[in-house]
């Protein structure tokens, strides 16, 4: 029996390591050429060095192209991911408590819809958007793709915040009331502190897919000045003629820092998701 | 402070929760609000609360109108079953919400805090936070919050429901205890009679929305107004027999399907007289029933089951068709399938129409 079971252990073992290699060893490939020249076997490093990392201090040539500073780049990319968080969080707050407390016609239908929104693929929806934004003046500004974002990923987000005003038990509200709070007062000292876990779960969602936006950028941004840093990285591949695969993995692992330190942060309120169910 | 209901009714949609409620509480009393659940007494709770506000009707406190008040005007203090603390504030802070709020200085909400943490023994607690203490303590806190503001009223909804049963029986005494102390004027929603009965100075016993009767545990248990009150008051529950009322000149009796009982001159003179051959239900407690004894107005019949109860024995004897239950002594030793005979104490027995459920007793 014990003999058996250590077998059937190594077996499962052996097979998770064999199926997480590949991106264990993709991972090391990044890091491991982004500070050296060259690579033995493809990930064993050779002749350390720092200059893939010069973008952080210098202007960077590949070929004809001169690359701009990644600092501002950097901002932009800040900009944009925090714009769009700052933007859920706050609507999403408001419509989940009007569709977890208040009852007004149509709340059903809302509710049922929003998925399917969020089902809905963005690329379908680009061109259109393109003359939405034109029509608003909003093309090639980082406010035209946060608006952009921020309404694709409401739904989501609502549907999220809602399952966490839905937990709250209406005693909590009317012992409130009860003890002399105003709605503001219920609002900003009963309810806030019970929807936290909810609050920082849709900021690290909004976050994270606002600093991995790439499509709605790279389509509506056209002045270098607007890049973010999904759209730097892309310029980097650009020409496939002079591509610096040290170069690239360097940039690669500076777009990706800010998530893991994010994700290190945040793993425990991201533990604590609930989407909630339909309340008839 | 004096509480009074007035013509009180509160639909949602098309739902008639409470329907033309009329109360009338005095200054310091213990009131129970009594009922089966949907019958309408949390929210008639959360309208004197003033969460609800009633579609018609007036609430008036003191001389107060306070109907259209918001509850933080109406100075009530409420403990909920669930106790509904604040989760993120440490018992500490719980107590001193509702001071914080009244803007009270800190040195004062410091004092009243720990003069009433300490008559709730949570002394200790004042630091942790809800989540952190037992069910009982968390009802103490709960109470202690409801209290500390000094309130004119207190409402309790179910707040013993959820401690188990020792506990339970302890809060009860407490509780009555406590609001004799503090001569508060109290209302006490509870589906529990016998809450109800043991706590209360009077209960108004509700049902589908409607006041069924308003009166002191005593009257609503030896007097039922009609067959809901009877069955629902009482544990074990008083038993019900189908009856035709029969007269013969000047005697009445009372007939089932195996009984002929006579009922003596003193006992038909209490309940309104009805005609010849009606239908009646007839009303007996089992602590109102003897069972062994022979007589004129014995029923005969067989024990079903006998269930000790520690001290005493409920017996089930099948009458006919129906089933009814009898306390005996803790050393009767009748058995499953004899027949006895069952005799009834007729100054305690109780008559029914069979059209509204309504008592054919006279009122004194």
């Amino acid at each position: 029996m014990r003999g058996n079971r250590k077998l059937s252990m190594a077996l499962l073992y052996t097979f998770l390591i064999l199926v997480s290699l590949p991106i264990v060893v993709a991972y090391l490939w990044l890091f491991a050429s982004s500070f050296s020249s060259k690579l033995i076997f493809g990930i064993v490093p050779r002749e350390l060095t720092l200059r893939n990392w010069r973008f952080l201090w210098s202007e960077v040539k590949l070929g004809l192209t001169a690359f701009e500073s990644i600092w501002p780049v950097t901002l932009n990319s800040i900009i944009l991911a925090g714009s769009i968080t700052i933007l859920e969080v706050v609507v999403s707050l408001l419509a989940g408590f009007a569709l977890s407390r208040m009852d007004f016609p149509g709340r059903n239908l809302i509710m049922k819809t929003t998925i399917i929104l969020h089902a809905f693929p963005g690329v379908a929806l680009l061109i259109a958007l393109f003359y939405v934004l034109n029509f608003f003046q909003l093309l090639d500004s980082i406010m035209g793709v946060v608006l952009v974002k921020v309404a694709l990923e409401l739904p989501m987000a609502t549907w999220m915040i809602k399952g966490f005003y839905d937990e709250i038990p209406w005693e909590l509200e009317w012992a409130a009331y009860i003890d002399g709070c105003s709605k503001f007062q219920l609002w900003y000292k009963i309810i806030l502190p019970q929807l936290k876990p909810g609050i920082s779960a849709v900021s690290i969602f909004a976050f994270l897919s606002g600093w991995s936006e790439f499509i709605y950028s790279y389509t509506f941004l056209f002045n270098s000045e607007h890049y973010t840093l999904a759209v730097f990285l892309k310029n980097l591949i650009g020409d496939f003629r002079f591509l610096d695969y040290g170069l690239l993995a360097a940039a690669g692992l500076f777009y990706l820092l800010p998530v893991i330190v994010f994700f290190l942060i945040s793993q425990k309120s991201l533990m604590r998701i609930n989407f909630g169910g339909i309340k008839g | 402070m004096r509480v009074v209901l007035k013509n009180i009714t509160k639909r949602f949609g098309s739902f008639v929760a409470v329907d033309n409620l009329n109360l009338s509480i005095q200054d310091g009393e213990f009131v129970a609000l009594l009922g089966p659940s949907g019958c309408g007494k949390s929210t008639t709770l959360l309208m004197l609360a003033g969460i609800y506000k009633p579609d018609e009707g007036e609430i008036v406190f003191g001389n107060r109108d306070v109907t259209h008040d918001l509850p933080k005007d109406r100075n009530v203090g409420m403990c909920f079953q669930n106790y509904a603390l604040y989760p993120n504030m440490t018992v500490a802070e719980n107590i001193a919400f509702p001071l914080k709020l009244r803007k009270m200085p800190r040195e004062l909400i410091q004092e009243k805090v720990s003069k009433i943490a300490h008559k709730f023994q949570l002394d200790l607690l004042l630091d942790r936070r809800p989540g952190e203490i037992s069910g009982g303590q968390q009802q103490r806190v709960a109470l202690a919050r409801a209290l500390v503001k000094e309130p004119k009223i207190l409402l309790l909804d179910e707040p013993l429901s959820n401690l188990d049963s020792a506990l339970r029986i302890s809060m009860r005494a407490e509780i009555k205890r406590l609001q004799k102390e503090l001569g508060i004027t109290t209302v006490f929603v509870t589906h529990d009679q016998t809450e109800a009965l043991s706590m209360c100075d009077r209960i108004a016993v509700m049902s589908k929305g409607t006041l069924q009767d308003f009166d002191t545990p005593a009257k609503l248990y030896s007097q039922p107004k009609n067959i809901f009150i009877a069955e629902f008051i009482g544990n074990p529950p008083m038993n019900f027999l189908d009856v035709i009322y029969v007269r013969d000149g000047d005697a009445a009796y009372l007939q089932g399907e195996s009984f002929k009982i006579r009922l003596p001159e003193r006992v038909k003179e209490r309940f309104a007289p009805v005609s010849n051959g009606e239908k009646l239900v007839l009303g007996i407690r089992p602590e109102n029933l003897r069972i062994g004894a022979e007589g004129n107005n014995a029923l005969k019949g067989e024990i079903y089951v006998v269930e000790p109860l520690g001290r005493d024995k409920l017996v089930n004897v099948k009458i006919g068709d129906s089933k009814i239950k009898v306390i005996a002594a803790q050393d009767y030793s009748g058995n499953m399938g004899e027949t006895v005979s069952i005799n009834i104490d007729l100054d305690k027995i109780h008559l029914f129409s069979t059209e509204d459920g309504n008592s054919l007793r006279i009122s004194a």
